[in-house]
């Protein structure tokens, strides 16, 4: 390809180019986006072309395991994918420190820059969106994942705040920190999403967007899993705010089952002999209050809803048939992309320093390429503190927290940028409890604060936010472009509403870095902690009934922890 | 819309389709003619072309012996040879004022390290730095720990040079893995349960990772050419379909499935010479062009004039023991019962 010269000249080398990888000089740095648990996001111009990226950069301080595998699945996997609806990962970028010795190199993803997340449009009580527009953003919703599963991947944490979109009108999927190959054959038109013949790990997709198979631990799952997650965000168009939001695992599947009915052998064949499903079987029968909820959807868009959020999982529709689905053919017709209204930026951002101060919980967990701006920057950086500012989950982890006894401060490997506070925060013990019930509980309302010192984590309130986190390993790896919500003081009663799942995460995960991971390695680390704990992302919810309790001694005793770790690792592994 | 129909029974096979564009793309960066690996920056910086691919298979050799002392599956330890392959297609292994080069041991340890997360197969970073050590003392059961220096040195040098490589591959870290197409090439095919010609197939893609193969083929070429050359071998024939030979439904040309086979048939040739015994694979080679494609295969079989290889790898014998031949041994075993 490049040159081909005669083989018997004197060598002069390989001339061709190679794309992939750039040093951080092509980039010229405009703004800290924002900074998540596993690393900054910065707002940056390429000199080459003068467009705007957004370079998250992946923290890999004095990691035991060197580059994270959470960071490497997901660059991987962004590689080999490229669809209008996917965020696309431009390239990597490196930056080698001048400093003498060996150092090891700064390393960013770019991606380009989108100016919104679905999870904070719908949070901008001046945006307002109509029918076709949502239709527009539904179809391209589906058009990404009907890319997605053709591809034999799998997202597992759809969500409004993965979602983002750009002044244009288009839609794009981010954060790829839990999705994984799927191994089974693809969905095919008018046949649902097909069945899976092996296990997967069930501790994925952010709690308020989990479907009701996982939620009773299926570990055959499909790419159903992500419909249910786009019939969530679908619902939460109209209704501007999430819908299902439970506080735990439990109560997640309770008030699916409150919405759309009990599960039996008709509406969910199989579904009493799902490990979860034990405890299902005692609770009062519902017949579901769907149709009275979402008749503003009307009869077409009631039938793709129910069709999305159908317990049966071998039924869900798939994404091919979603888009042939009569509601986008109907008046009105979806809009096209570019006849979306721009949303400007600065009113974004205004809304931003506002919700702030009132909605404390937005969980915007961006992601990767992630709403930098969405969130709240803007140009006029971090709304609320100062340094420390990034991840409103950590803030508050640092202050409440002390930290694991016996840990020394300071330790945390893992992400190690973080605010000192939070660095020096173990885990508390709450932290690392799992979960559930409580799970949510980071980023809850609750979370907030420091109110929990380091105790237990107060049983309820926690529970708020789903957590999902997000930001799975260990927090790392997700990061977002978390804003300081939470910072911010008021956090409590807004939260409620919608931000659990992505901080909840992070903290959570964050946690668990610092406290499970510890174990081993008090220092370095980090990176480990990222890695395996990604896992745990998702295990906040994991059982039901089980664990909960253990979990709160966890962080105590190390030798839990380390089993639990190892769990995650095993979890990981698949 | 919803359809209640469930998949039952086995799914037909999906037809073979070709990668997605953009792993196409980055395979396509990473694809070399014949004198570009006479450009490769070792040789550009005076080190003999001979002697570079004599440092190549000394490298993917320690990755396959590493990765048999973990027991690593042959596949990761493919696309550890694969990294290592394109690693040194954009850097030397010879010192230049302001270049300390890395020694072609710490690549493959680096690489090998780096394959091990990318296709999921993780160790304990102490398991893989003891038998790192090992192998390069060429000492098995070498009692190495945490005390011992050389594990410092080389957790070290993994740790720091993981982000050079990184770079250097661009993160183009997705190979497709030419196991797994051939494996379903097998199944589509309906033979893989033929253990012969599975075992066969498999120990030609085994025993490729010591050539350069990887920079010259796609990964799917390489599939093909090995499952040609096992069939050939075990004198299997695959069917056509719709009047298409299989390897044209596989999306491959014949020409460069034959130009493969005879770079795999070099590593054969060499080795047997040195045993002195007659290789039962000499009849791999054939000519690359001037055939008839539509000669069935079972028709090209039988002339196998021996041409000098054509970059032969002549010095494969050099090294006293045969590293190669050692490696081969190894691989192949290791291979097989996978």
């Amino acid at each position: 390809m490049a040159n081909t010269t005669a083989a018997a000249t004197p060598p002069k080398g390989i001339t061709r180019r190679f794309h992939g990888c750039s040093k951080i000089g092509e980039y010229e740095m405009i703004q800290k986006l924002g900074e998540g648990t596993f690393g900054e996001v910065h707002k940056a111009r390429d000199r080459r072309s003068g467009k705007m990226y957004a370079l998250k950069k992946i923290l890999m301080h004095n990691e035991k395991d060197g580059f994270p595998i959470t960071a490497l699945r997901e660059i991987k996997l962004l590689k080999i994918i490229s669809h209008d609806n996917v965020l696309k990962l431009e390239e990597m970028a490196v930056e080698r420190p001048k400093a003498e010795g060996r150092k090891r190199a700064i390393l960013y993803m770019v991606t380009p820059y989108m100016s919104h997340d679905l999870s904070g449009l719908l949070d901008n009580p001046d945006v307002q969106f109509t029918v076709a527009q949502i239709k527009c953003y539904m179809l391209q919703l589906f058009k990404g994942l009907r890319y997605l599963h053709d591809n034999h991947i799998l997202h597992r944490d759809m969500k409004a705040a993965n979602l983002l979109i750009s002044n244009r009108g288009r839609l794009q999927i981010a954060d790829f920190g839990l999705a994984r190959h799927y191994d089974e054959p693809v969905p095919q038109r008018g046949r649902g999403n097909g069945e899976a013949r092996r296990d997967y790990t069930s501790l994925v997709v952010t709690r308020w967007y989990r479907p009701p198979e996982l939620l009773l631990s299926l570990r055959r799952y499909t790419p159903a899993i992500d419909l249910w997650g786009a019939g969530c965000v679908f619902g939460e168009m109209f209704k501007r705010k999430p819908i299902l939001t439970g506080h735990s695992d439990i109560n997640q599947a309770q008030i699916i089952f409150e919405l759309v009915g009990s599960p039996n052998n008709e509406s969910m064949p199989g579904w009493d002999s799902l490990p979860g499903a034990q405890s299902v079987k005692d609770w009062p029968r519902q017949t579901g209050s769907i149709t009275n909820k979402f008749n503003m959807l009307g009869r077409t868009g009631l039938d793709l809803f129910q069709k999305l959020l159908m317990l049966d999982w071998k039924k869900r529709i798939n994404a091919i048939d979603a888009i042939e689905h009569p509601y986008f053919k109907e008046d009105p017709k979806p809009m096209r992309e570019e006849d979306i209204p721009r949303f400007n930026d600065s009113h974004e951002l205004d809304r931003r320093n506002a919700r702030k101060d009132h909605l404390p919980a937005a969980p915007a967990g961006g992601t990767v390429g992630g709403g930098p701006n969405g969130e709240w920057t803007g140009p006029g950086g971090p709304p609320n503190t100062g340094g420390p500012w990034m991840n409103g989950d950590r803030q508050r982890y640092g202050a409440r927290d002390q930290g694991p006894p016996g840990v020394p401060a300071g330790g945390r490997g893992g992400f190690d940028r973080r605010p000192p506070g939070y660095e020096n925060g173990g885990p508390p013990q709450g932290r690392h409890q799992p979960d559930w019930g409580n799970g949510g509980r980071e980023r809850g309302p609750g979370y907030g604060g420091g109110r929990h010192g380091n105790g237990p984590p107060p049983g309820d309130r926690r529970h708020i936010l789903p957590h999902q986190a997000r930001h799975g390993p260990g927090g790392g790896d997700r990061d977002t472009y978390i804003p300081s919500y939470e910072g911010g003081a008021r956090p409590r009663e807004d939260r409620r509403s919608r931000g659990p799942d992505e901080r909840p995460g992070d903290g959570r995960r964050g946690s668990r870095d610092s406290g499970n991971s510890r174990d081993g390695f008090i220092n370095d680390r980090p990176d480990h902690n990222r890695g395996y704990g990604g896992r745990d992302r998702a295990g906040d919810s994991r059982n039901f009934g089980r664990e909960r309790r253990d979990g709160r001694t966890r962080s105590r005793s190390p030798d839990r922890r380390d089993r639990n770790r190892d769990r995650d690792r095993d979890i990981y592994r698949r | 819309m919803v359809s209640t129909a469930i998949d039952t029974g086995a799914p037909r096979p999906e037809r073979p389709r070709p990668p997605p564009p953009a792993v196409v793309e980055a395979e396509q960066q990473w694809l070399f003619t014949d004198e570009e690996l006479l450009q490769a920056p070792s040789i550009v910086d005076g080190i003999t072309p001979e002697e570079e691919r004599t440092l190549r298979r000394k490298g993917v050799n320690f990755i396959l012996q590493v990765g048999m002392m973990l027991k690593l599956p042959q596949t990761t330890l493919s696309t550890a040879a694969v990294f290592f392959n394109r690693f040194l297609m954009r850097n030397s292994l010879k010192n230049r004022p302001g270049y300390k080069a890395l020694h072609h041991y710490q690549i493959a340890a680096t690489t090998l390290f780096l394959a091990t997360k990318v296709e999921e197969n993780c160790r304990k970073m102490k398991e893989l730095v003891i038998a790192c050590v090992r192998v390069a003392l060429k000492d098995p059961n070498k009692l190495v720990d945490e005390q011992t220096k050389d594990f410092w040195k080389w957790r070290d040098t993994i740790l720091y040079s993981e982000d050079v490589v990184l770079e250097t591959l661009c993160f183009d870290l997705s190979v497709e893995s030419p196991y797994k197409i051939m494996y379903d090439m097998l199944k589509y095919y309906g033979v893989e349960h033929n253990k012969k010609l599975r075992n066969a197939a498999w120990a030609f893609l085994s025993d490729s990772c010591l050539t350069q193969i990887c920079l010259l083929f796609t990964s799917r070429t390489i599939a093909a050419a090995s499952l040609y050359a096992g069939a050939r071998l075990v004198e299997v024939e695959l069917p056509n379909e719709d009047g298409k030979p299989w390897w044209e439904v596989q999306l491959i040309k014949l020409r460069d499935i034959r130009r493969a086979c005879n770079l795999m048939a070099d590593i054969y040739e060499a080795s047997s010479s040195k045993d002195g015994e007659a290789s039962i694979y000499v009849g791999l080679r054939s000519p690359e062009d001037g055939i008839d494609f539509e000669t069935p295969m079972s028709l090209t079989n039988s002339q196998a004039p021996d041409q000098p290889p054509a970059n032969g790898n002549v010095n494969s014998n050099d090294n006293g023991n045969g590293n190669g031949h050692g490696a081969e041994e190894m691989s192949e075993e290791g291979e097989l019962d996978g």
